[in-house]
Protein backbone atom coordinates (compact mmCIF):
# COMPACT_ATOMS: atom_id res chain seq x y z
CA UNK A 1 0.00 0.00 0.00
CA UNK A 2 2.78 2.40 0.97
CA UNK A 3 4.64 1.36 -2.16
CA UNK A 4 1.68 2.03 -4.43
CA UNK A 5 1.21 5.45 -2.91
CA UNK A 6 4.74 6.57 -2.09
CA UNK A 7 6.43 5.45 -5.30
CA UNK A 8 4.37 7.53 -7.76
CA UNK A 9 4.44 10.44 -5.35
CA UNK A 10 8.21 10.36 -5.21
CA UNK A 11 8.43 10.25 -8.98
CA UNK A 12 6.17 13.30 -9.25
CA UNK A 13 8.28 15.13 -6.70
CA UNK A 14 11.36 14.54 -8.79
CA UNK A 15 9.65 15.64 -12.01
CA UNK A 16 8.49 18.87 -10.42
CA UNK A 17 12.04 19.94 -9.76
CA UNK A 18 13.27 19.33 -13.28
CA UNK A 19 13.23 21.22 -16.54
CA UNK A 20 11.17 20.61 -19.63
CA UNK A 21 13.08 18.56 -22.18
CA UNK A 22 13.65 19.87 -25.76
CA UNK A 23 11.00 17.52 -27.17
CA UNK A 24 8.83 17.45 -24.07
CA UNK A 25 9.11 15.14 -21.09
CA UNK A 26 11.71 16.04 -18.57
CA UNK A 27 15.45 16.50 -18.24
CA UNK A 28 18.09 17.95 -15.96
CA UNK A 29 19.12 20.50 -14.65
CA UNK A 30 17.27 20.60 -11.32
CA UNK A 31 15.29 23.77 -10.87
CA UNK A 32 12.32 25.09 -8.98
CA UNK A 33 11.20 27.35 -11.84
CA UNK A 34 8.00 25.37 -12.34
CA UNK A 35 6.76 26.38 -8.92
CA UNK A 36 7.55 30.00 -9.62
CA UNK A 37 5.40 29.97 -12.74
CA UNK A 38 2.37 29.15 -10.67
CA UNK A 39 2.40 32.63 -9.26
CA UNK A 40 1.65 33.95 -12.74
CA UNK A 41 -1.77 35.62 -12.72
CA UNK A 42 -3.08 33.34 -15.47
CA UNK A 43 -2.39 30.17 -13.60
CA UNK A 44 -3.39 31.70 -10.31
CA UNK A 45 -6.77 32.61 -11.81
CA UNK A 46 -7.25 28.99 -12.86
CA UNK A 47 -6.48 27.84 -9.33
CA UNK A 48 -8.94 30.35 -7.95
CA UNK A 49 -11.67 29.36 -10.37
CA UNK A 50 -11.15 25.72 -9.44
CA UNK A 51 -11.66 26.47 -5.75
CA UNK A 52 -14.67 28.62 -6.60
CA UNK A 53 -16.34 25.98 -8.76
CA UNK A 54 -15.54 23.17 -6.34
CA UNK A 55 -16.83 25.26 -3.43
CA UNK A 56 -20.09 26.22 -5.11
CA UNK A 57 -20.65 22.65 -6.26
CA UNK A 58 -20.11 21.39 -2.73
CA UNK A 59 -22.59 23.87 -1.32
CA UNK A 60 -25.21 22.92 -3.91
CA UNK A 61 -24.61 19.26 -3.21
CA UNK A 62 -25.23 19.84 0.49
CA UNK A 63 -28.25 22.09 0.00
CA UNK A 64 -29.87 19.70 -2.47
CA UNK A 65 -28.66 16.54 -0.78
CA UNK A 66 -30.07 17.32 2.65
CA UNK A 67 -33.78 17.50 1.74
CA UNK A 68 -33.32 14.38 -0.35
CA UNK A 69 -31.64 12.51 2.51
CA UNK A 70 -34.41 13.73 4.84
CA UNK A 71 -37.08 12.53 2.44
CA UNK A 72 -35.49 9.10 2.13
CA UNK A 73 -35.04 8.68 5.88
CA UNK A 74 -38.77 9.31 6.36
CA UNK A 75 -39.87 7.12 3.48
CA UNK A 76 -40.61 4.03 5.55
CA UNK A 77 -40.64 0.82 3.54
CA UNK A 78 -39.55 2.54 0.31
CA UNK A 79 -36.20 3.62 1.75
CA UNK A 80 -34.18 0.94 0.02
CA UNK A 81 -35.81 1.67 -3.29
CA UNK A 82 -34.90 5.33 -3.09
CA UNK A 83 -31.36 4.60 -2.00
CA UNK A 84 -30.95 2.28 -4.97
CA UNK A 85 -32.22 5.01 -7.27
CA UNK A 86 -29.64 7.43 -5.87
CA UNK A 87 -26.80 4.97 -6.46
CA UNK A 88 -28.07 3.71 -9.82
CA UNK A 89 -26.36 6.38 -11.98
CA UNK A 90 -23.00 5.03 -10.81
CA UNK A 91 -23.73 1.91 -12.81
CA UNK A 92 -23.54 3.95 -16.00
CA UNK A 93 -20.47 5.58 -17.47
CA UNK A 94 -19.62 9.02 -16.12
CA UNK A 95 -18.54 10.06 -19.60
CA UNK A 96 -21.87 9.07 -21.10
CA UNK A 97 -23.75 10.94 -18.38
CA UNK A 98 -21.67 14.05 -18.99
CA UNK A 99 -22.38 13.86 -22.70
CA UNK A 100 -26.05 13.58 -21.81
CA UNK A 101 -25.80 16.95 -20.09
CA UNK A 102 -24.26 18.44 -23.23
CA UNK A 103 -27.24 17.15 -25.13
CA UNK A 104 -29.57 18.84 -22.66
CA UNK A 105 -27.79 22.15 -22.33
CA UNK A 106 -26.50 23.07 -25.76
CA UNK A 107 -28.13 25.68 -28.01
CA UNK A 108 -29.93 23.04 -30.05
CA UNK A 109 -30.35 20.84 -27.00
CA UNK A 110 -33.51 19.59 -25.31
CA UNK A 111 -33.99 22.44 -22.86
CA UNK A 112 -33.57 25.23 -25.38
CA UNK A 113 -35.71 23.45 -27.96
CA UNK A 114 -38.58 23.02 -25.52
CA UNK A 115 -38.35 26.63 -24.32
CA UNK A 116 -38.28 27.95 -27.86
CA UNK A 117 -41.07 25.72 -29.14
CA UNK A 118 -43.35 26.78 -26.29
CA UNK A 119 -42.56 30.38 -27.08
CA UNK A 120 -41.04 31.20 -23.69
CA UNK A 121 -37.81 32.40 -25.25
CA UNK A 122 -36.78 33.58 -28.71
CA UNK A 123 -33.06 32.96 -28.89
CA UNK A 124 -31.42 29.98 -27.26
CA UNK A 125 -30.00 30.48 -23.75
CA UNK A 126 -26.23 29.99 -23.40
CA UNK A 127 -26.48 27.08 -21.02
CA UNK A 128 -23.35 25.25 -22.13
CA UNK A 129 -19.64 26.05 -22.22
CA UNK A 130 -19.47 28.18 -19.08
CA UNK A 131 -18.78 27.86 -15.34
CA UNK A 132 -22.47 27.27 -14.65
CA UNK A 133 -22.60 24.21 -16.89
CA UNK A 134 -19.54 22.79 -15.16
CA UNK A 135 -21.18 23.28 -11.77
CA UNK A 136 -24.36 21.59 -12.98
CA UNK A 137 -22.35 18.62 -14.22
CA UNK A 138 -20.34 18.34 -11.02
CA UNK A 139 -23.35 18.67 -8.74
CA UNK A 140 -25.20 16.03 -10.72
CA UNK A 141 -22.27 13.67 -10.58
CA UNK A 142 -21.42 14.13 -6.91
CA UNK A 143 -24.85 14.51 -5.31
CA UNK A 144 -24.90 10.91 -4.06
CA UNK A 145 -21.74 11.67 -2.10
CA UNK A 146 -23.67 14.04 0.14
CA UNK A 147 -26.97 12.16 0.13
CA UNK A 148 -25.48 8.96 1.52
CA UNK A 149 -23.47 10.37 4.46
CA UNK A 150 -26.33 12.71 5.36
CA UNK A 151 -28.79 9.82 5.21
CA UNK A 152 -26.51 7.78 7.47
CA UNK A 153 -26.31 10.66 9.95
CA UNK A 154 -30.09 11.11 9.91
CA UNK A 155 -30.68 7.41 10.49
CA UNK A 156 -28.51 7.56 13.60
CA UNK A 157 -30.65 10.34 15.02
CA UNK A 158 -32.76 9.28 17.99
CA UNK A 159 -36.41 10.06 17.09
CA UNK A 160 -37.06 10.84 20.75
CA UNK A 161 -34.83 13.90 20.34
CA UNK A 162 -37.19 15.32 17.75
CA UNK A 163 -40.15 14.73 20.05
CA UNK A 164 -38.25 16.23 22.98
CA UNK A 165 -37.51 19.37 20.97
CA UNK A 166 -41.16 19.76 19.99
CA UNK A 167 -42.21 19.05 23.57
CA UNK A 168 -39.97 21.87 24.77
CA UNK A 169 -41.53 24.37 22.40
CA UNK A 170 -39.50 24.04 19.19
CA UNK A 171 -41.46 24.44 15.95
CA UNK A 172 -40.48 22.03 13.16
CA UNK A 173 -38.16 24.69 11.73
CA UNK A 174 -36.46 25.18 15.11
CA UNK A 175 -36.07 21.45 15.50
CA UNK A 176 -34.46 21.28 12.07
CA UNK A 177 -32.00 24.10 12.64
CA UNK A 178 -31.19 23.59 16.33
CA UNK A 179 -31.25 19.82 16.65
CA UNK A 180 -31.24 17.94 13.34
CA UNK A 181 -28.62 19.89 11.43
CA UNK A 182 -26.13 20.22 14.32
CA UNK A 183 -26.43 16.50 14.96
CA UNK A 184 -25.81 15.80 11.27
CA UNK A 185 -22.47 17.61 11.44
CA UNK A 186 -20.43 14.41 10.93
CA UNK A 187 -22.44 13.65 7.80
CA UNK A 188 -22.07 17.20 6.54
CA UNK A 189 -18.33 17.03 7.12
CA UNK A 190 -18.02 13.70 5.32
CA UNK A 191 -20.11 14.94 2.41
CA UNK A 192 -18.08 18.12 2.09
CA UNK A 193 -14.78 16.27 1.89
CA UNK A 194 -16.15 13.65 -0.48
CA UNK A 195 -17.37 16.31 -2.91
CA UNK A 196 -14.92 19.19 -2.61
CA UNK A 197 -11.70 17.29 -3.17
CA UNK A 198 -12.72 15.37 -6.31
CA UNK A 199 -14.33 18.51 -7.71
CA UNK A 200 -11.07 20.38 -7.31
CA UNK A 201 -9.28 17.82 -9.41
CA UNK A 202 -12.04 17.45 -12.01
CA UNK A 203 -10.99 17.61 -15.63
CA UNK A 204 -13.54 15.63 -17.60
CA UNK A 205 -16.51 17.76 -16.62
CA UNK A 206 -14.87 21.15 -17.20
CA UNK A 207 -13.44 19.85 -20.46
CA UNK A 208 -16.74 18.70 -21.91
CA UNK A 209 -19.21 21.08 -20.30
CA UNK A 210 -16.95 24.10 -20.05
CA UNK A 211 -15.49 23.90 -23.52
CA UNK A 212 -12.23 25.81 -23.52
CA UNK A 213 -13.83 28.58 -21.51
CA UNK A 214 -13.83 27.11 -18.07
CA UNK A 215 -10.40 25.78 -17.42
CA UNK A 216 -9.83 24.18 -14.06
CA UNK A 217 -6.67 22.93 -12.43
CA UNK A 218 -7.35 19.39 -13.59
CA UNK A 219 -7.42 20.51 -17.22
CA UNK A 220 -4.20 22.44 -16.70
CA UNK A 221 -2.38 19.42 -15.34
CA UNK A 222 -3.83 17.23 -18.08
CA UNK A 223 -2.55 19.65 -20.71
CA UNK A 224 0.96 19.63 -19.31
CA UNK A 225 1.15 15.88 -19.59
CA UNK A 226 -0.34 15.74 -23.06
CA UNK A 227 -0.21 18.59 -25.56
CA UNK A 228 2.14 20.97 -23.77
CA UNK A 229 4.44 18.14 -22.81
CA UNK A 230 5.79 20.04 -19.86
CA UNK A 231 5.91 17.33 -17.26
CA UNK A 232 7.81 19.29 -14.61
CA UNK A 233 5.19 22.03 -14.68
CA UNK A 234 2.35 19.48 -14.49
CA UNK A 235 4.04 17.81 -11.56
CA UNK A 236 4.57 21.11 -9.80
CA UNK A 237 0.90 22.06 -10.16
CA UNK A 238 -0.21 18.66 -8.86
CA UNK A 239 1.98 18.84 -5.81
CA UNK A 240 0.91 22.39 -5.01
CA UNK A 241 -2.73 21.41 -5.26
CA UNK A 242 -2.14 18.41 -3.05
CA UNK A 243 -0.38 20.56 -0.45
CA UNK A 244 -3.24 23.08 -0.43
CA UNK A 245 -5.87 20.37 -0.04
CA UNK A 246 -3.99 18.74 2.81
CA UNK A 247 -3.72 22.09 4.55
CA UNK A 248 -7.47 22.62 4.21
CA UNK A 249 -8.18 19.12 5.48
CA UNK A 250 -6.00 19.69 8.50
CA UNK A 251 -7.80 22.91 9.38
CA UNK A 252 -11.16 21.28 8.76
CA UNK A 253 -10.37 18.32 10.97
CA UNK A 254 -8.79 20.40 13.69
CA UNK A 255 -12.03 22.22 14.25
CA UNK A 256 -13.79 18.95 14.92
CA UNK A 257 -11.18 16.94 16.77
CA UNK A 258 -13.43 15.77 19.58
CA UNK A 259 -15.91 14.10 17.31
CA UNK A 260 -13.27 12.15 15.44
CA UNK A 261 -12.96 11.55 11.73
CA UNK A 262 -16.25 11.59 9.88
CA UNK B 1 -59.34 21.40 43.92
CA UNK B 2 -59.62 22.49 40.33
CA UNK B 3 -59.14 19.97 37.56
CA UNK B 4 -56.03 20.78 35.55
CA UNK B 5 -56.16 17.93 33.01
CA UNK B 6 -59.20 16.16 31.68
CA UNK B 7 -59.49 13.34 29.16
CA UNK B 8 -63.00 12.76 27.85
CA UNK B 9 -63.66 9.44 26.15
CA UNK B 10 -60.27 9.34 24.43
CA UNK B 11 -59.61 6.62 21.86
CA UNK B 12 -56.64 5.97 19.66
CA UNK B 13 -57.18 3.35 17.01
CA UNK B 14 -54.58 2.38 14.46
CA UNK B 15 -55.46 0.35 11.38
CA UNK B 16 -53.91 -2.75 12.94
CA UNK B 17 -54.88 -2.32 16.58
CA UNK B 18 -56.90 -0.36 19.11
CA UNK B 19 -54.34 1.17 21.41
CA UNK B 20 -56.76 2.86 23.83
CA UNK B 21 -60.54 3.06 24.00
CA UNK B 22 -62.87 5.17 26.06
CA UNK B 23 -60.29 6.71 28.39
CA UNK B 24 -61.82 9.31 30.70
CA UNK B 25 -60.10 10.79 33.72
CA UNK B 26 -59.57 14.04 35.60
CA UNK B 27 -56.32 15.02 37.22
CA UNK B 28 -56.48 17.59 40.00
CA UNK B 29 -54.02 20.42 40.30
CA UNK B 30 -50.94 19.44 42.31
CA UNK B 31 -51.82 15.74 42.19
CA UNK B 32 -49.38 12.88 41.62
CA UNK B 33 -51.43 10.73 39.24
CA UNK B 34 -50.18 7.44 37.84
CA UNK B 35 -51.14 5.25 34.92
CA UNK B 36 -50.32 1.69 35.90
CA UNK B 37 -50.50 -1.43 33.78
CA UNK B 38 -48.60 -4.17 31.95
CA UNK B 39 -46.75 -3.62 28.65
CA UNK B 40 -49.12 -2.88 25.83
CA UNK B 41 -51.98 -1.71 28.04
CA UNK B 42 -52.03 1.73 26.45
CA UNK B 43 -50.58 3.79 29.27
CA UNK B 44 -47.73 5.22 27.20
CA UNK B 45 -50.10 5.89 24.30
CA UNK B 46 -52.31 7.86 26.69
CA UNK B 47 -49.32 9.88 27.85
CA UNK B 48 -48.27 10.59 24.27
CA UNK B 49 -51.79 11.74 23.46
CA UNK B 50 -51.62 14.26 26.30
CA UNK B 51 -48.14 15.38 25.19
CA UNK B 52 -49.29 15.85 21.61
CA UNK B 53 -47.11 13.28 19.86
CA UNK B 54 -50.25 11.48 18.71
CA UNK B 55 -53.69 12.79 17.86
CA UNK B 56 -56.73 11.02 19.34
CA UNK B 57 -59.08 9.19 17.01
CA UNK B 58 -62.01 10.38 19.11
CA UNK B 59 -62.43 12.26 22.36
CA UNK B 60 -61.15 15.48 23.87
CA UNK B 61 -58.27 16.56 26.04
CA UNK B 62 -58.55 19.76 28.04
CA UNK B 63 -55.89 21.60 29.98
CA UNK B 64 -57.33 23.99 32.56
CA UNK B 65 -60.58 23.81 30.69
CA UNK B 66 -59.10 24.64 27.27
CA UNK B 67 -59.13 21.96 24.59
CA UNK B 68 -55.63 21.01 23.47
CA UNK B 69 -56.08 17.77 21.54
CA UNK B 70 -55.66 19.50 18.20
CA UNK B 71 -52.61 21.48 19.23
CA UNK B 72 -49.06 20.41 18.30
CA UNK B 73 -46.71 19.59 21.22
CA UNK B 74 -44.94 22.93 21.05
CA UNK B 75 -48.17 24.78 21.77
CA UNK B 76 -49.17 22.77 24.81
CA UNK B 77 -48.07 23.78 28.27
CA UNK B 78 -47.11 20.26 29.26
CA UNK B 79 -43.62 18.80 29.28
CA UNK B 80 -42.39 15.23 28.98
CA UNK B 81 -39.58 13.38 30.74
CA UNK B 82 -38.73 10.52 28.38
CA UNK B 83 -37.80 7.01 29.41
CA UNK B 84 -34.38 7.36 27.81
CA UNK B 85 -34.21 11.05 28.83
CA UNK B 86 -33.66 12.26 25.22
CA UNK B 87 -31.05 14.82 26.23
CA UNK B 88 -29.53 16.72 23.30
CA UNK B 89 -26.05 15.19 22.98
CA UNK B 90 -24.54 18.20 21.25
CA UNK B 91 -25.51 20.60 24.07
CA UNK B 92 -24.18 20.93 27.61
CA UNK B 93 -26.34 20.25 30.65
CA UNK B 94 -27.05 23.96 31.05
CA UNK B 95 -27.84 24.40 27.36
CA UNK B 96 -30.22 21.45 27.53
CA UNK B 97 -32.03 23.05 30.45
CA UNK B 98 -32.16 26.43 28.71
CA UNK B 99 -33.45 24.94 25.43
CA UNK B 100 -37.15 25.43 26.09
CA UNK B 101 -36.68 28.93 27.46
CA UNK B 102 -34.74 29.97 24.39
CA UNK B 103 -37.41 28.58 22.08
CA UNK B 104 -39.92 30.73 23.93
CA UNK B 105 -37.60 33.69 23.68
CA UNK B 106 -37.76 34.16 27.46
CA UNK B 107 -34.21 35.34 27.63
CA UNK B 108 -34.31 37.95 30.34
CA UNK B 109 -33.09 35.91 33.28
CA UNK B 110 -32.49 32.62 31.56
CA UNK B 111 -29.17 31.91 33.27
CA UNK B 112 -30.67 32.52 36.68
CA UNK B 113 -33.69 30.29 36.16
CA UNK B 114 -31.52 27.51 34.75
CA UNK B 115 -29.16 27.74 37.70
CA UNK B 116 -32.00 27.61 40.22
CA UNK B 117 -33.61 24.54 38.75
CA UNK B 118 -30.24 22.80 38.47
CA UNK B 119 -29.68 23.53 42.15
CA UNK B 120 -33.07 22.01 42.89
CA UNK B 121 -31.96 18.73 41.33
CA UNK B 122 -28.47 19.04 42.81
CA UNK B 123 -26.60 19.39 39.56
CA UNK B 124 -25.51 23.00 39.84
CA UNK B 125 -21.83 22.13 39.45
CA UNK B 126 -22.29 20.00 36.32
CA UNK B 127 -23.71 22.69 34.09
CA UNK B 128 -20.93 22.65 31.52
CA UNK B 129 -20.74 18.88 31.14
CA UNK B 130 -22.14 17.08 28.14
CA UNK B 131 -24.76 14.33 28.64
CA UNK B 132 -22.21 11.69 27.72
CA UNK B 133 -20.04 12.80 30.62
CA UNK B 134 -22.57 12.28 33.42
CA UNK B 135 -24.18 9.20 34.96
CA UNK B 136 -27.61 7.74 34.18
CA UNK B 137 -29.13 9.09 37.38
CA UNK B 138 -27.73 12.54 36.68
CA UNK B 139 -29.10 12.44 33.15
CA UNK B 140 -32.52 11.75 34.53
CA UNK B 141 -32.25 14.80 36.76
CA UNK B 142 -31.22 16.94 33.81
CA UNK B 143 -34.27 15.71 31.90
CA UNK B 144 -36.41 16.65 34.91
CA UNK B 145 -34.79 20.05 35.23
CA UNK B 146 -35.20 20.73 31.53
CA UNK B 147 -38.94 20.20 31.79
CA UNK B 148 -39.48 21.78 35.23
CA UNK B 149 -37.82 25.07 34.28
CA UNK B 150 -40.70 25.69 31.87
CA UNK B 151 -43.24 25.48 34.73
CA UNK B 152 -45.66 23.28 32.76
CA UNK B 153 -49.24 22.78 33.91
CA UNK B 154 -48.61 19.03 33.93
CA UNK B 155 -45.32 17.14 33.95
CA UNK B 156 -45.54 13.88 32.00
CA UNK B 157 -43.16 11.12 33.06
CA UNK B 158 -42.78 8.00 30.92
CA UNK B 159 -41.40 5.23 33.17
CA UNK B 160 -38.55 7.49 34.29
CA UNK B 161 -37.22 5.02 36.85
CA UNK B 162 -37.06 1.89 34.70
CA UNK B 163 -33.72 2.79 33.11
CA UNK B 164 -32.07 3.09 36.53
CA UNK B 165 -30.48 0.18 38.32
CA UNK B 166 -32.64 -1.20 41.16
CA UNK B 167 -30.40 0.11 43.93
CA UNK B 168 -30.83 3.66 42.68
CA UNK B 169 -34.51 3.32 41.97
CA UNK B 170 -35.80 3.46 45.54
CA UNK B 171 -33.71 6.49 46.35
CA UNK B 172 -34.71 8.37 43.22
CA UNK B 173 -38.32 7.44 43.85
CA UNK B 174 -38.23 9.19 47.21
CA UNK B 175 -36.48 12.22 45.71
CA UNK B 176 -39.07 12.44 42.98
CA UNK B 177 -41.92 12.39 45.46
CA UNK B 178 -40.44 15.10 47.64
CA UNK B 179 -39.60 17.18 44.58
CA UNK B 180 -43.17 16.99 43.42
CA UNK B 181 -44.43 18.07 46.84
CA UNK B 182 -41.91 20.89 46.95
CA UNK B 183 -42.59 22.27 43.49
CA UNK B 184 -46.33 21.56 43.54
CA UNK B 185 -46.55 20.74 39.82
CA UNK B 186 -49.10 18.15 38.72
CA UNK B 187 -47.41 14.87 37.72
CA UNK B 188 -48.81 12.32 35.27
CA UNK B 189 -46.64 9.25 35.82
CA UNK B 190 -46.57 6.09 33.70
CA UNK B 191 -45.22 2.84 35.14
CA UNK B 192 -45.64 -0.93 35.05
CA UNK B 193 -44.26 -1.29 38.59
CA UNK B 194 -47.12 -1.51 41.08
CA UNK B 195 -44.89 -0.78 44.05
CA UNK B 196 -43.81 2.49 42.43
CA UNK B 197 -47.37 3.44 41.61
CA UNK B 198 -48.68 2.62 45.08
CA UNK B 199 -45.92 4.46 46.93
CA UNK B 200 -45.84 7.60 44.78
CA UNK B 201 -49.39 8.31 43.71
CA UNK B 202 -52.18 10.33 45.20
CA UNK B 203 -54.44 8.49 42.78
CA UNK B 204 -53.87 6.01 40.01
CA UNK B 205 -55.61 4.43 37.04
CA UNK B 206 -55.03 0.72 36.43
CA UNK B 207 -55.09 0.01 32.70
CA UNK B 208 -55.43 -3.18 30.74
CA UNK B 209 -55.82 -3.79 27.01
CA UNK B 210 -56.40 -0.15 26.23
CA UNK B 211 -58.97 0.58 28.91
CA UNK B 212 -59.06 1.83 32.49
CA UNK B 213 -60.16 -1.01 34.77
CA UNK B 214 -60.16 1.03 37.95
CA UNK B 215 -59.31 4.53 39.08
CA UNK B 216 -58.78 5.51 42.71
CA UNK B 217 -56.38 6.05 45.58
CA UNK B 218 -53.72 3.39 46.22
CA UNK B 219 -55.77 2.10 49.16
CA UNK B 220 -58.93 1.90 47.05
CA UNK B 221 -57.26 0.02 44.29
CA UNK B 222 -55.35 -2.38 46.52
CA UNK B 223 -57.95 -3.15 49.20
CA UNK B 224 -61.08 -2.94 47.04
CA UNK B 225 -60.11 -4.04 43.52
CA UNK B 226 -63.08 -4.07 41.19
CA UNK B 227 -61.86 -6.76 38.82
CA UNK B 228 -59.72 -9.88 39.10
CA UNK B 229 -57.15 -8.24 36.84
CA UNK B 230 -56.70 -5.27 39.16
CA UNK B 231 -56.55 -7.57 42.17
CA UNK B 232 -53.78 -9.74 40.74
CA UNK B 233 -51.84 -6.88 39.16
CA UNK B 234 -51.58 -4.85 42.33
CA UNK B 235 -50.40 -7.76 44.44
CA UNK B 236 -50.84 -11.48 44.94
CA UNK B 237 -54.21 -13.10 45.56
CA UNK B 238 -55.17 -16.47 47.02
CA UNK B 239 -58.27 -17.93 45.43
CA UNK B 240 -60.19 -20.20 47.79
CA UNK B 241 -63.50 -21.49 46.48
CA UNK B 242 -63.92 -18.42 44.33
CA UNK B 243 -63.12 -15.99 47.14
CA UNK B 244 -59.97 -13.86 46.86
CA UNK B 245 -57.81 -13.15 49.90
CA UNK B 246 -54.44 -11.43 49.93
CA UNK B 247 -51.47 -13.34 51.42
CA UNK B 248 -50.93 -10.85 54.23
CA UNK B 249 -54.59 -11.30 55.21
CA UNK B 250 -54.40 -15.10 55.03
CA UNK B 251 -53.98 -16.25 58.64
CA UNK B 252 -52.17 -19.48 59.32
CA UNK B 253 -52.33 -21.20 62.73
CA UNK B 254 -51.42 -24.58 64.20
CA UNK B 255 -54.75 -25.15 65.99
CA UNK B 256 -58.23 -24.64 64.60
CA UNK B 257 -59.50 -21.25 65.75
CA UNK B 258 -62.61 -21.29 67.87
CA UNK B 259 -65.82 -19.55 66.66
CA UNK B 260 -64.59 -19.13 63.06
CA UNK B 261 -64.68 -21.20 59.91
CA UNK B 262 -61.25 -22.39 58.84
CA UNK B 263 -59.68 -24.68 56.28
CA UNK B 264 -57.25 -27.45 57.24
CA UNK B 265 -54.07 -27.56 55.20
CA UNK B 266 -50.53 -28.93 55.08
CA UNK B 267 -47.42 -26.77 54.80
CA UNK B 268 -45.57 -27.47 51.56
CA UNK B 269 -42.83 -24.92 51.38
CA UNK B 270 -41.49 -21.97 53.33
CA UNK B 271 -39.74 -19.18 51.45
CA UNK B 272 -37.53 -16.76 53.36
CA UNK B 273 -37.67 -13.23 51.97
CA UNK B 274 -35.80 -11.35 54.64
CA UNK B 275 -38.31 -9.44 56.76
CA UNK B 276 -41.18 -11.58 55.50
CA UNK B 277 -41.79 -15.29 55.12
CA UNK B 278 -44.07 -16.86 52.52
CA UNK B 279 -45.68 -20.09 53.63
CA UNK B 280 -47.26 -22.16 50.87
CA UNK B 281 -49.81 -24.61 52.15
CA UNK B 282 -52.03 -27.07 50.33
CA UNK B 283 -55.67 -27.28 51.21
CA UNK B 284 -57.44 -30.64 51.29
CA UNK B 285 -59.12 -29.95 47.95
CA UNK B 286 -55.73 -29.68 46.30
CA UNK B 287 -55.50 -25.91 45.83
CA UNK B 288 -52.56 -24.02 47.27
CA UNK B 289 -52.53 -20.77 49.22
CA UNK B 290 -49.67 -18.55 50.24
CA UNK B 291 -49.73 -16.86 53.62
CA UNK B 292 -47.41 -13.98 54.31
CA UNK B 293 -46.13 -13.60 57.86
CA UNK B 294 -43.43 -11.56 59.49
CA UNK B 295 -40.33 -13.67 60.04
CA UNK B 296 -40.76 -13.04 63.75
CA UNK B 297 -44.03 -15.00 63.70
CA UNK B 298 -42.78 -17.93 61.71
CA UNK B 299 -42.92 -21.11 63.77
CA UNK B 300 -43.79 -23.37 60.86
CA UNK B 301 -42.02 -26.14 59.02
CA UNK B 302 -42.85 -28.17 55.93
CA UNK B 303 -45.39 -30.99 56.47
CA UNK B 304 -46.92 -29.19 59.45
CA UNK B 305 -50.69 -29.48 59.78
CA UNK B 306 -52.20 -26.01 59.88
CA UNK B 307 -55.49 -24.14 59.62
CA UNK B 308 -56.15 -21.26 57.24
CA UNK B 309 -58.66 -18.53 58.07
CA UNK B 310 -59.29 -14.85 57.27
CA UNK B 311 -61.40 -11.92 58.31
CA UNK B 312 -64.53 -11.47 56.14
CA UNK B 313 -63.65 -7.82 55.59
CA UNK B 314 -60.45 -8.91 53.85
CA UNK B 315 -62.37 -10.79 51.18
CA UNK B 316 -62.03 -9.29 47.70
CA UNK B 317 -65.38 -8.89 45.99
CA UNK B 318 -65.77 -8.08 42.33
CA UNK B 319 -68.51 -6.49 40.29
Amino acid sequence: MLLLFAAPLTVICFYSAMTRGPYGGFSLPWTLDSYGRLADSLYFAILLRSFWIAGVSTIFCLVLGFPLALFISRAGPRKNLYLTLVILPFWTSFLVRTYAWMFLLRDTGLINTVLQKTGLIHDPLPLLYNDGAVIVGLVYGFLPFTVLPLYAALERLDPNLLEAAADLGATPWHTLTRVVIPLCAPGIRAGTILVFIPCLGAYLTPDLLGGGKSVMVGNLVQNQFTSSRDWPFGAAISLTLMALVMLLLLLFMRGNSEEGLL
Amino acid sequence: MPCVLELRDISKHYTTQKAVTGISLQVQKGEFFSLLGPSGCGKTTTLRLVAGFEEPTTGEIALNGNPIHHLPPYHRNVSTVFQNYALFPHLTVRQNVEFGLRRRKELHDIADRARRVLEMVQLANKGSRKPSEISGGERQRVALARSLVLAPDVLLLDEPLSALDPALRKQVRAELKSLQRQVGITFLFVTHDQEEALSLSDRLAVMNAGQIEQLGTPQDVYLRPRTRFVASFLGSVNWINGIGVRPEATRIVKQAPAHRPSHPATVEEITFLGSLVHIRAQLHDGSAVTAEVSRLNNGFAPADDVYIWWEPCDELKFD
